[in-house]
């Protein structure tokens, strides 16, 4: 039976000239052999990328970042699966990458670095 | 008294034509940035304005809210060669030290929004740090 993901809200919202991020959890644990992740961003964010914040950095699913598995909207959120061997006990920090729309329409981008642990 | 009319004549056109060519009045423009953590998975930015409009020969002052939950900022331009700026970057701004760009390039393209990036680590209590990192913009008119 396959193990439900750990879900990370990411929610983007404004007030004037005031936005909001907001990551939840802002650490996500891995706490169930073999569970993965699933971003689910708001509609507000028109695409968001899951990537390594230096590209030797380690990670905690096969495959790795950059893959199209990372990168999604609302509607086809990112996931990371098949946790890999030797993870346990290992705090991952990532980058999340936003890109969303101003209060006026343009075009904005936003890069913000929660983290991921595998405790199992 | 022909050439004391003609004298005033040329005076009042010499100021006339002093009116006509006077370069914009040179002002100070701000940009008030906050970046707190509003909770452990939120963090929020308040830049006023997200696109900042100016005149040529103006000044723009960068400066961080008292209450920020971060020291420093760090502020580039998001192309180097498309920015609008003679000041050398990067830009560091504190709450004690605004920063003030006052060279702006003779070359500005009018109507374009020169794009820069914002970096700031939003820290409170025994939270996480959160970097975060957005792109702002100036447009000169």
């Amino acid at each position: 039976m396959p193990v439900t993901p750990v879900t990370v809200r990411v929610s983007l919202g404004w007030n004037k000239n005031r936005m909001q991020v907001r990551i939840s959890p802002w650490s996500a644990h891995i706490t169930k052999p073999g569970q993965g992740i699933i971003w689910r961003p708001t509609a507000s964010i028109q695409e968001i990328k899951i990537s390594k914040n230096k590209p030797s950095d380690r990670w905690p699913f096969n495959p790795a970042p950059p893959n199209k598995a990372y990168k999604g909207n609302k509607a086809r959120p990112p996931k990371g699966r098949n946790l890999k061997p030797g993870t346990k006990g290992k705090r991952f920090p990532y980058k999340i990458t936003l890109r969303f729309s101003d209060p006026k329409g343009k075009l904005r981008r936003a890069m913000i670095d929660p983290d991921m642990v595998v405790e199992v | 008294m022909r050439v004391l009319v003609l004298a005033a004549s040329l005076s009042g056109l010499g100021a006339l034509l002093a009116t006509h060519n006077a370069p914009p009045s040179r002002q100070t423009r701000p940009v008030l940035i906050n970046v707190t953590c509003a909770g452990p998975d939120v963090v929020n930015i308040l830049i006023n304005p997200w696109s900042r409009d100016l005149n040529e020969g103006d000044v723009v002052e960068l400066s961080l809210n008292a209450n920020a939950n971060t020291e420093q900022l760090t502020l580039e331009p998001k192309d180097p060669n498309d920015w609008l700026f003679d000041d050398p970057f990067p830009y560091a701004v504190s709450k004690a030290t605004p920063k003030q760009l006052t060279q702006l390039k003779g070359t500005v393209q009018k109507g374009h929004a020169y794009g820069y990036t914002l970096t700031a680590t939003c820290k409170a209590g025994d939270g996480p740090a959160k970097k975060i990192v957005i792109d702002p913009d100036m447009v000169v008119h």
